[in-house]
């Protein structure tokens, strides 16, 4: 469709009097052993309605990818796709991805470019945009556009996610933005929808220079407590230390650490740089489930900021249920049980 | 060896309150630390230092009080602290923050390795120490969370995408450090009494980088702050151990957690 019929059909004398130099918003996409990453699928869905009330396109980038999943971005909302590729391109480093992607944003001129915050986004991002000398909001919760200044408002979180601030760049173009994956809602896929997809091939990138080795396999220093984003917390109520290893290997599953309280501490379960409250560590995760736990105001004073609290005990009248987004009345040995098996039995 | 380590002072979070009900934002204790990733930063230039000797170079955008965060690094260990403080800096954006130390860090040229923190913990913002590399021209590794040489060249153990990963670049280089990474050494309180005595923290202004009002004017605005529903606490269930984890995964799901 030309973009002149689409510009008079929304109102166009003004739009075309407006930033006619930068238009489209462009979605940076990844893929995964499937296809395109669930990311990029919600990223294009936004994409596509940010794009329908601004009356231009959106437009797709890939990088070394196949044309399946060029044709999967247009189904879920693109309406071209690049697909950059040539030498250096083939596996990431930073410096030939970014040279191929401004070269590219340099003849297309987007006026938003999208990325996931991911490692690849985190990586790219900062640096397009400081060649671009553009605004760039990393980790936006939401995006929306401000069709009155034609601007990208972006949601970014501050002090951890305790609170969100909007941004705008009302002159500045083209603007970059990375967006938690997760965040925005699954969309549908048309199979239907036209585009085209377009092999773009480079033969002079420069050089990738650090060199990814591999995975670390050594095993890294826990990070301290404080900073854990997911903690499983054991009080005498797990019983025994079968039940403090159940509470561990949940803990090891969603990717967080063991801690205890002061009677798991005199039980001999856990070590004093594990014990959580006044005289230990005070944390702010984004997930605590305390197990067995009775809730006493030394405890709970460590666990203030805590995202969201989930409680396993026997007791109904335990402290520490009022505290809690989700208080489980059970015995806190099976109930880890269970979790243990329903998480390996659900696949990756 | 020649490192640069760009940190910055903030308000600790940890003194910050939020109350959603109120959406209003509260400072109860009003205590200015150095950002914990910058520190991670600083500690892991003072690793090399111990390994393999070298120069430090503590280097800071801030106000007037951010001496006190150079202080405490070169109680640490650091060798010599620059302060970039000029009331014309006030209110600066990221890119015009990035801008400015890196027309700081090319004042301190040469340099074998900038180090900076990955994320700042009051704003969020991480994108500073890939614009830097950009604009010093310099191979960037991020989210690293262990440095070490090897010969001229730098052997990093890095998070991508939550998973530790080996990286290599040979110097120069600039390396964000996670905050994730080891947590700083305590200095010394003999230290700390000479870092205020004896030791000098330079200060440069707008001027002294060559910058013009033009490079300085602030590009983006807020549109105020949003303040995520107030959690709704006290719900209690009872049941069956098998049926009580279904339902705390079911939370876990809904609250994108897992």
């Amino acid at each position: 469709m030309d973009l002149d019929f689409l510009q008079s059909l929304m109102g166009g004398e003004e739009m075309a009097a407006a930033e006619t130099a930068y238009q489209d918003i462009w979605v940076v996409g990844e893929v995964s052993g499937e296809g395109l990453t669930p990311a990029t699928r919600a990223l294009l869905g936004k994409a596509r309605d940010m794009a329908n009330a601004l009356g231009v396109y959106v437009k797709g980038v890939l990088f070394s990818a196949p044309e399946s999943a060029g044709s999967e971005m247009i189904s879920y909302g693109a309406d071209t796709v690049y697909l950059l590729e040539g030498a250096g391109l083939e596996s990431f480093a930073v410096e030939p991805y970014a040279e191929a992607l401004a070269r590219q944003i340099e003849s297309g001129r987007p006026e938003i470019v999208l990325f996931n915050a991911t490692s690849l986004g985190g990586e790219l991002a900062p640096r397009l945009a400081a060649r671009f000398r553009a605004p760039l909001f990393t980790h936006c919760m939401d995006l929306g556009i401000d069709e009155a200044q034609r601007a990208l408002l972006a949601t970014v979180p501050r002090l951890g996610g305790e609170y969100y601030e909007i941004l705008i760049s009302p002159s500045l173009r083209p603007q970059f933005a990375t967006v938690e994956p997760g965040v925005l809602p699954a969309p549908f896929a048309d199979p239907y929808r036209f585009g085209s997809v377009e092999r773009v091939t480079f033969d002079d990138l420069p050089a990738g220079r650090v060199e990814m080795l591999g995975p670390y396999d050594d095993g890294l220093p826990e990070p301290p407590l404080s900073r854990s984003r997911v903690i499983v917390c054991v009080g005498r109520g797990v019983q025994d230390t079968e039940g403090v290893e159940l509470a561990r290997r949940l803990a090891a599953k969603l990717g967080g650490q063991l801690a205890g309280t002061r009677g798991a501490l005199d039980e001999g379960w856990i070590s004093e740089e594990q014990l959580v409250g006044m005289a230990g560590r005070t944390v702010r995760p984004a997930l605590y489930i305390a197990c067995g736990v009775a809730g006493a105001i030394q405890h709970m004073l460590g666990i203030a900021k805590t995202e969201c609290l989930i409680a396993i005990n026997t007791d109904p009248k335990a402290e520490i249920f009022p505290y809690a987004d989700l208080g489980v009345v059970a015995d806190a040995k099976a109930v880890l049980e269970e979790l243990n098996k329903k998480l390996d039995n659900t696949p990756a | 060896m020649r490192i640069v380590v760009a940190i910055k002072q903030i308000l600790d979070p940890e003194g910050i309150t939020v109350n959603r009900r109120r959406e209003r934002i509260f400072i109860n204790r009003e205590e200015r630390i150095i950002n914990p990733a910058d520190k991670c930063a600083l500690e892991a230039a003072l690793r090399l230092k111990d390994a393999h000797g070298a120069e430090v170079i503590a280097l800071s955008l801030g106000k007037p009080a951010a001496d006190d965060a150079l202080r405490e690094a070169l109680a640490m260990g650091a060798d010599s602290a620059v302060l970039i403080s000029d009331k014309a800096l006030a209110g600066m954006d990221a890119p015009t923050a990035a801008m400015v130390l890196a027309r700081a860090i090319e004042r301190l040229a040469p340099f074998d390795l900038v180090l900076a923190g990955q994320t700042a913990a009051d704003t969020g913002g991480d994108q500073t120490a890939g614009r830097l590399a950009e604009l010093l021209g310099l191979p960037q590794v991020l989210q690293a969370l262990e440095l070490s040489l090897d010969g001229g060249r730098l052997q990093v153990v890095r998070l991508w995408d939550g998973k530790p990963v080996r990286a290599a670049v040979s110097l120069p280089a600039l390396v964000a450090v996670s905050p994730l990474a080891p947590p700083a050494r305590y200095p010394h309180g003999a230290r700390i009494m000479n870092a205020y005595r004896q030791m000098q923290v330079s200060v440069w202004t707008a001027q002294d980088l060559g910058l013009t009002p033009e490079e300085l004017t602030p590009n983006i605005e807020s549109r105020g702050q949003v303040f995520p529903p107030e959690r709704e606490l006290g719900t209690v269930v009872e049941g069956p151990p098998a049926q009580m984890a279904g339902e705390i995964l079911s939370l876990l799901r809904m609250r994108r957690l897992i």
